[in-house]
């Protein structure tokens, strides 16, 4: 399902602070199965962007088309359109309030027809596609499983509606590194299944292992559109955005400086470590 | 000087984290990093640190004044400055000014220190020209700074910082860093910060590490993070320069 922004704009509208625009003249397509992190400034306009791909937000300016249809046009079912784009917000365990985890998966599938037996077999999958057991964690309340935990059941109960596309708002913030690699599984797992993933994180280490493509935002402006290694390669383009290298490619080109022969342009921790080993090895069979 | 020992609690039900006899020092001046996975405790301790929660074993002094002295719970408080988590938690008011204002109104200043006060927090923390906004139109890290900007303008002599970066952008995070590090220049106040990043933790002068309610090390970051086998086998990270440096220096490929 395409995702297309068309000169889009968007301007806060209250009554006691002037007209702030947050978003200016941003167009840019998503196609079917892409893995995409947008990113920039805190204050640069990703968290009211995404509230525009399932049509929380309303365009001031410009467009936004979800499988073709224009979200603004009042014939557009945005409950339907809802269902096919899952949202899961910043801190979204902060909308916790059932008694059972299942119970919390299961709410969106309340009221949609299903037997009692599909739907509790679709809670049951959902949570073990964020790596929870279903038996073990389904009768647990959701307030007193650990923080990474939290997490994963408040994405399994988006993952129920079994959306098309699924986009997170910082989905590792305050989650420590074993919550946060867990949660990089389910956004790669998910992927893989051929659906669109959309992300907002200022992890760039996070951003470098898992995205393809990267969308930059800077003052509700879009400067960057297209592959992550590209957007890594110049510091400035990311400095400019208030983003830094991640961790891995400062390291790399630090020691590339101090002699070593390194390739860096490596984005993860793992293809860094087999790059130094490689150049290692070189150096001592030249030795 | 703040003086925990042998902090003990257990919260209420089955399934519930907590404490078992924390004992450590943060003296004025010191900069001390607190990690632990998700569950550790570092939460909980932090808010037994100024009463929020009062241990069921175990005390904290803060400049010798005790927790378990209702009548001390104000002056802890005031000396010990706290900024949570998710910034919505603490924010009280109605505008960014007022919301800065509100804990020097309950000190009966005079009304022109405390303007003088709030508009140099305003600066110090890049709100200027929201002075009036609504806190809640603000965006995620703004909100953190306003957090930082109303503790910061009660000039506490200890910080307690729980993951005050975690939604700011990298550069908003090394903003931060570069206003702890100028506070302790000016100020030298006491701060525990309790951070996921080990590449913060790295720049406070020790590091402390909470594990299933346990203080299990307490130490200079560079020295305990060498053991990069048993952070990972807490969930930890370790910083990049650690990680890698060690395969350069040591014959480990």
């Amino acid at each position: 399902m395409m995702i297309c922004a068309e000169k889009l704009g968007f301007a806060y509208q209250s009554p006691v602070v002037p007209r702030r625009r947050v978003l200016s003249d941003i167009t840019f397509t998503i196609g079917e199965n892409e893995l995409v992190a947008i990113v920039g400034a805190t204050g640069s306009g990703k968290t009211t962007l995404i509230e525009h791909l399932n049509g929380l937000q309303q365009p001031t300016f410009g467009h936004i088309r979800v499988g073709g249809l224009d979200l603004a046009d009042h014939r557009t079912d945005l409950n339907l359109i809802r269902r096919r784009v899952g949202l899961v917000f910043q801190f979204p365990e902060n909308q916790f309030f059932e008694e059972t985890v299942s119970e919390e998966v299961g709410f969106g599938i309340r009221n949609t027809g299903l037997t009692a037996d599909a739907a509790s077999r679709k809670i049951r999958e959902s949570l073990e596609s964020v790596g929870l057991d279903a038996a073990r964690y389904g009768p647990l309340s959701p307030f007193h499983v650990s923080g990474g935990e939290k997490r994963r059941v408040a994405i399994a109960s988006v993952l129920v509606m079994d959306p098309e596309v699924l986009i997170l708002d910082e989905p590792t913030v305050g989650l420590d590194r074993e919550g946060a690699r867990h949660v990089a599984a389910v956004i790669r797992d998910y992927h893989r299944m051929g659906r669109t993933v959309i992300f907002v994180s200022h992890d760039m280490d996070m951003v470098a292992g898992l995205a393809r493509r990267i969308i930059a935002l800077s003052a509700g402006r879009l400067v960057f559109d297209g592959e992550t290694s590209r957007f890594f390669r110049d510091r400035r383009v990311c400095e400019a955005c208030g983003l830094r290298l991640p961790s891995v490619v400062a390291y790399m080109r630090r020691i590339q400086k101090a002699g070593y022969a390194v390739n860096t342009g490596v984005l993860t921790l793992e293809a860094a470590r087999e790059e130094i080993c490689r150049v290692k090895q070189a150096g001592s069979h030249s030795a | 000087m703040i003086q925990v020992k042998g902090l003990t609690y257990h919260y209420p039900g089955p399934s519930a984290f907590s404490l078992r006899g924390i004992s450590f020092t943060l003296g004025k001046g010191e900069w001390v990093a607190l990690m632990g996975g998700n569950g550790s405790g570092k939460t909980t301790l932090v808010r037994c640190l100024n009463g929020l929660i009062i241990p069921e074993d175990g005390d904290v002094l803060v400049d010798g004044l005790s927790l378990r002295e209702t009548d001390h719970l104000q002056e802890i408080r005031r000396r010990l400055g706290m900024v949570f988590q998710n910034p919505t938690n603490q924010i009280v008011a109605a505008t960014v000014e007022r919301d800065i204002a509100f804990g020097l109104e309950n000190l009966g200043l005079p009304a022109d220190v405390m303007r003088q006060r709030v508009s140099e927090a305003v600066e110090r923390f890049h709100l200027s020209g929201y002075e009036m906004y609504p806190p809640h139109l603000l965006s995620g890290g703004e909100r953190q700074r306003l957090a930082l900007a109303s503790v910061w303008v009660m000039r506490p002599g200890y910080l307690v910082l729980d993951e005050p970066t975690s939604l700011l952008d990298p550069a908003g995070r090394e903003d931060v860093i570069n206003w702890i590090k100028k506070e302790k220049d000016e100020s030298n106040p006491g701060i525990l910060l309790i951070t996921q990043y080990p590449e913060e933790a790295m720049m406070c002068d020790r590091m402390l590490v909470l594990h299933q309610g346990e203080l299990i090390m307490d130490g200079p970051p560079r020295t305990l993070f060498m053991d990069t086998e048993r952070f990972h086998s807490l969930g930890l990270g370790v910083p990049v320069e650690i990680e890698l440096g060690k395969l350069i220096n040591d014959d480990l490929c």
